[in-house]
């Protein structure tokens, strides 16, 4: 039955358009427009101010939109207050109340429905083994660890079956192990319950692990919207390729504008190279490498295996010198000085069978990825 | 260096309570006149509880301060959770004020309550000296209050509001269960502020409605007996009571 209804609903679950909202005079938002779709886990992604929590508090009605407009499951609800929307927020303090117990923080919103007690009861003991906390009813929210009463606090909105959860930062104040593993629980959680969730972080690591969609943020306005995957490999700006993971950026000019391509002159190349962007010759653009997909070899290998260099020059190389390795554990980072100027850091896996760092500092190198792998974009100051 | 500052406690103790314990002792000097020590006696007590008419005023003390403390709780707690959940331009100002009733002095709040009532031709008694009371104990119960409703987490009213809960429900459920503490704390502080006020009860009350104090006052201006001192030992074993108990209702549930 919801099945039927949600694949005849192609309407989006939570509709914002062109959302403005002002605060003292300050944007927190401008012109935002955002769909959420039905049973996805969405993240909005974004530094500490970016207007990312408000989004979230216009959702579930703490806040009105200054302009533009909310619909939550096709209906408009401006103006309608929280305790009358279909959404159910976890609150990046918890907020559970202090007075009560975990049963009755548990049952509130059930009781605030007027549900018949054998009922409540019978869902508070439910919801607390899917959240992993049975016998912990009588016990004091004050009493518990962080991770439990972070349990508590989504017992406490998921017992509502809300349309969607919403979840402000709820991993913030959780130790690393803790939050590792809680990602992981949300994420089951999401998809046993079928509900949709809108997560708020500014841990991109967080966003990616967990998200069928990433909404990336910065100073009131969205920046990209895609998957992790596409936001990662494909961002739209420099600002997105910098907040989403390490990047190296080379400067470059655009030669010879194409369909899908475009003639690139950097450091010494002179290629062909992927652009999504529409280019004219002689426009300033940057060539975006994350530091997982170069591949450094040095010359000495390079001019004693024919085959290597072979291989390396199909690709595109720039040259180098060394400049120092940074270990990394799993990993190390090869810091590498461009012989035309600008730096770049390459990651490596050590080698199976010599565990020891390969390269040194003043080593001449070649730096090369496959071909395909870059992202050019046009150029920002 | 510790002894020091262990015999440096024990001034200050001492300057603060060894009148209260010279005072406490007399009231069992079976001696009636002199200072000088004469046994140890329960006389005084005994009288004391046989004097009518200060067993009367004691009564009419109890009945204001219960009263006055029951008024100024509820009056002071919507005051704080006005000003806690409303920004209205006049907040800042109140907010002041409540600080302004707090540290002025008996006379003035005594005085302007007599003209006050003068002008307004009411007969002084019962009500005015409630009226009085309130007057004083209003500012202390509203800041208690709203300093713990300061302390809260703003998102648990949102909390409740997400859950479902409207205004009232958010007032019942949450935030009254969450505040009572500090509202009792309150209530006892009112309680002993109205007990032992001497000064505005002087101006507001006539001869109709006679309180301790006052009673204590006008027998302590004929000598001093040691029914007095029987009476303040008393005194100080209900405030020391209501103090221990404001305390534990502050402490509780932090």
């Amino acid at each position: 039955m919801a099945d039927i209804a949600t694949q005849s609903t192609p309407e989006p679950v939570v509709r914002l358009r062109n959302v403005t909202k002002i605060y003292d005079g300050q944007h927190a938002l401008r012109d935002v427009s955002l769909d959420v779709h039905r049973g996805e886990f969405l993240t909005i992604l974004g530094p500490s101010g970016c207007g990312k929590t408000t989004i979230l508090r216009l959702m579930a009605g703490f806040e009105g939109a200054t302009s533009g407009s909310v619909a939550i499951d096709g209906r408009d609800v401006t103006g309608l207050p929280p305790e009358r929307r279909n959404v159910n927020t976890v609150f990046q303090s918890y907020a559970l109340f202090p007075h009560m117990n975990v049963f009755d923080n548990v049952a509130f919103g059930l009781r605030m429905k007027r549900r018949p007690a054998a009922e409540i009861a019978r869902e508070v003991g439910d919801t607390l083994r899917l959240v992993q906390l049975e016998g912990f009813e009588g016990r004091m929210v004050g009493k518990l660890s962080g991770g439990q009463q972070q349990r508590v606090a989504i017992a406490r909105a998921i017992i509502n079956r809300p349309l969607v959860l919403l979840l402000d930062e709820p991993l913030s104040a959780l130790d690393y192990r803790l939050r590792k593993q809680m990602q992981l629980d949300l994420k089951h959680l999401q998809r046993k319950l079928g509900i949709t969730f809108v997560l708020v972080t500014h841990d991109q690591e967080e966003a990616f692990s967990m998200s069928d969609r990433v909404v990336v943020m910065n100073n009131g306005h969205i920046e990209q919207i895609g998957t992790p995957v596409s936001v990662y490999e494909e961002p739209c700006n420099l600002y997105v390729a910098r907040f989403v993971g390490e990047i190296n950026i080379i400067d470059a000019e655009v030669v010879e504008p194409g369909e899908g391509r475009a003639r690139v002159r950097a450091q010494g190349l002179d290629v062909f190279m992927r652009a999504g962007h529409a280019f004219k010759a002689g426009d300033k653009a940057h060539i975006l490498l994350r530091p997982e997909d170069l591949r450094v070899e040095t010359l000495k290998d390079l001019a004693e295996d024919p085959e290597l260099e072979d291989a390396f020059s199909r690709g595109r190389s720039i040259f180098g010198s060394v400049e120092e390795t940074i270990y990394k554990g799993a990993t190390y980072d090869v810091v590498v000085r461009l012989d035309a100027g600008g730096v770049v850091t390459a990651t490596e896996f050590f080698n199976e069978d010599d565990e020891t760092v390969y390269f040194r500092a003043g080593d001449r190198v070649a730096v090369s990825w496959v071909e395909g792998w870059e992202v050019v974009l046009p150029y920002e100051k | 260096m510790r002894t020091l500052r262990t015999v440096y406690a024990g001034l200050v103790y001492l300057f603060l309570y060894l009148p209260l314990a010279v005072m406490v002792a007399y009231s069992f000097n079976s001696s009636r006149f002199s200072m000088a020590w004469k046994g140890v006696t329960l006389d005084w007590y005994v009288k004391l509880f046989g004097n009518s008419s200060l067993m009367q005023a004691a009564l009419h003390s109890l009945v204001i301060a219960v009263l006055s403390a029951t008024c100024s709780s509820i009056l002071g707690t919507l005051v704080a959770m006005a000003l806690h959940r409303w920004r209205f331009p006049s907040r800042k100002v109140i907010r002041t004020s409540l600080f302004v009733m707090m540290m002025s002095p008996d006379i003035v709040i005594g005085i302007s309550l007599l003209v006050l009532f003068m002008a307004l031709s009411l007969p002084l008694g019962f009500w005015t000296l409630l009226m009085a009371h309130v007057t004083l104990c209003v500012p202390f119960v509203a800041i208690t209050v709203f300093g713990r409703l300061h302390g809260f987490d703003p998102h648990v009213v949102e909390a409740a509001r997400d859950l479902g809960a409207g205004e009232y429900e958010v007032f019942r459920y949450v935030v009254l269960p969450m505040v009572f503490p500090a509202v009792l704390a309150g209530w006892f502080l009112s309680f002993t502020l109205s007990v032992d006020d001497v000064i505005i009860s002087f101006f507001t009350t006539g001869p109709t409605f006679e309180v301790l104090p006052l009673r204590i006052y006008s027998m302590v201006r004929l000598g001093l007996k040691p029914e007095v001192n029987a009476l303040c030992a008393v005194m100080i074993l209900i405030t020391v009571v209501a103090v221990m108990l404001s305390q534990r209702f502050l402490k509780e549930k932090q």
